[in-house]
C-alpha cells in the first residue's frame, strides 16, 4: 500500500492543514488491506440503500437532471455514446414513467408525431422545446432542445451530398462563379 | 471553465482532458507534482491545462463503480505552484471535483462522488467541499454535487 502519511508529512512542513486540503485529496491511510476492503464493502452496502430508499420524487429528478447534463454533454460534442433527440425523447418518457400515447395528450400532441420525433423523421420544433420545457418543470429548458436540434441539422449539413444535388435542379441561375 | 489567476485578479480559460500515454513521464520528470502519477495508470486519469499555452495545472484520477452508481475519487493534486498562499492560480481542485460531479450527473448516478480522505483533514473536506460521512468514507450527493458544479464549473 502507498504511505500517504509520508507524502503530507513532507507538505506539512510547508502548508497548513488548510492549504493542503483546498490543493489535494490525500487519502486515508488504511492500517491493512483488509480495513480498507471491509469500509469499502460497507460503504457500498450503505450506497445501495440509500438509492433504495429514493423517492419516486427524487427518481424523477435524478433522471430528468441527468438527461438535462446529457443535453448539454451532447450539444459539446462530447457524449459517448452518442444520442439523438429521438433518443432524448424516449429516455424523457422512460423516466416521466408514462407511455408514449399518455405524455402525448399531455403536451396536446398527436402520438403519431411523438413517435416521429422518436423514430429522428421529425425535428423537435419551437413550440414543441416550449411544452416540453413547460413539462419538466422547467428542469430541461427549451433552449437545450433548440441547441441539441441545431447541431444535428449542422451534422446533416456538413454530410449531406445527395440532397445538395437535389436542390441544384431548382437553381436557375449562379451568380457568381469561383475560379 | 475558468480559474482565478490570484496575481492580476483575471480569470483564465481552462480544460480539463484525458491523460494521454506520453504525458505520464512528462509529468513524472517535471517535479512538479507530490504522488506517485505512474501508480494510478489503472484509473482514468484527467488532467487540468490552461487553454492557451495548455500549462499543466492538476491531475485528478477517478474510478467509475457502476455497480453503485458512483464515482470514486482516487486522488487529486495541485502542481506545486498552485498550493498555499503563494499560489498562481485559485479554483484548481475545486473545478477537478465539480467536474468529476459533473461526470457522475452525466453517467445517471445522481451526481454521486465519493472519497477516501485522509481521517485528520477529514473536516476541511466537509467544510470547504461539502462531503458527508458515510461509514468510513465521504461522499457528496445530487444537492451538493449540482452547487460544486454551479461554484467551480459556471464561473
Amino acid at each position: 500500500m502507498i504511505n500517504y502519511e509520508e507524502i503530507y508529512q513532507r507538505l506539512r512542513k510547508e502548508y497548513t492543514d488548510e492549504e493542503i486540503a483546498e490543493a489535494m485529496l490525500i487519502p486515508k491511510d488504511w492500517a491493512s488491506e483488509e480495513e480498507k476492503k471491509e469500509a469499502q464493502e460497507e460503504f457500498g452496502r450503505l450506497r445501495m440503500k440509500m438509492l433504495a430508499e429514493r423517492t419516486p420524487e427524487e427518481k424523477l429528478y435524478g433522471g430528468l437532471i441527468t438527461i438535462q447534463f446529457q443535453i448539454k454533454a451532447a450539444i459539446e460534442g462530447r457524449l459517448t455514446p452518442a444520442k439523438t433527440s429521438g433518443d432524448f425523447l424516449r429516455q424523457y418518457i422512460k423516466v416521466i414513467g408514462k407511455t408514449q400515447k399518455e405524455f402525448a395528450a399531455d403536451i396536446s400532441l398527436h402520438p403519431s408525431r411523438v413517435s416521429r420525433i422518436i423514430k429522428g423523421k421529425e425535428k423537435i420544433s419551437k413550440a414543441i422545446a416550449y411544452r416540453l420545457e413547460q413539462h419538466s418543470g422547467n428542469t430541461i429548458p427549451a433552449l437545450l432542445w433548440w441547441k441539441l436540434g441545431q447541431k444535428e441539422t449542422e451534422e446533416e449539413i456538413k454530410k449531406e451530398t445527395k440532397e445538395r444535388e437535389i436542390e441544384r435542379q431548382y437553381v436557375k441561375n449562379i451568380v457568381y462563379k469561383a475560379l | 471553465m475558468r480559474i482565478l489567476h490570484a496575481k492580476s485578479g483575471k480569470y483564465h480559460e481552462v480544460k480539463i482532458v484525458p491523460i494521454e500515454k506520453k504525458e505520464w513521464r512528462l509529468i513524472e520528470e517535471s517535479k512538479r507534482f507530490e504522488f506517485d502519477w505512474n501508480k494510478e495508470k489503472q484509473h482514468t486519469v484527467y488532467l487540468l491545462k490552461l487553454v492557451v499555452e495548455e500549462k499543466l495545472l492538476g491531475i485528478v484520477a477517478v474510478v467509475d463503480i457502476p455497480k453503485e452508481f458512483r464515482l470514486h475519487i482516487q486522488l487529486i493534486e495541485n502542481s506545486k505552484s498552485n498550493i498555499g498562499k503563494k499560489k498562481e492560480y485559485d479554483f484548481v481542485a475545486g473545478c477537478m471535483l465539480a467536474f468529476v460531479c459533473n461526470l457522475a450527473v452525466e453517467k445517471g448516478y445522481d451526481g454521486f462522488v465519493s472519497l477516501e480522505p485522509k481521517t485528520k483533514l477529514e473536516n476541511l473536506y466537509r467544510e470547504k467541499y461539502g462531503f458527508n460521512a458515510m461509514g468510513k468514507l465521504f461522499y457528496s450527493s445530487l444537492e451538493n454535487s449540482l452547487l460544486l458544479i454551479k461554484k467551480y464549473l459556471e464561473l
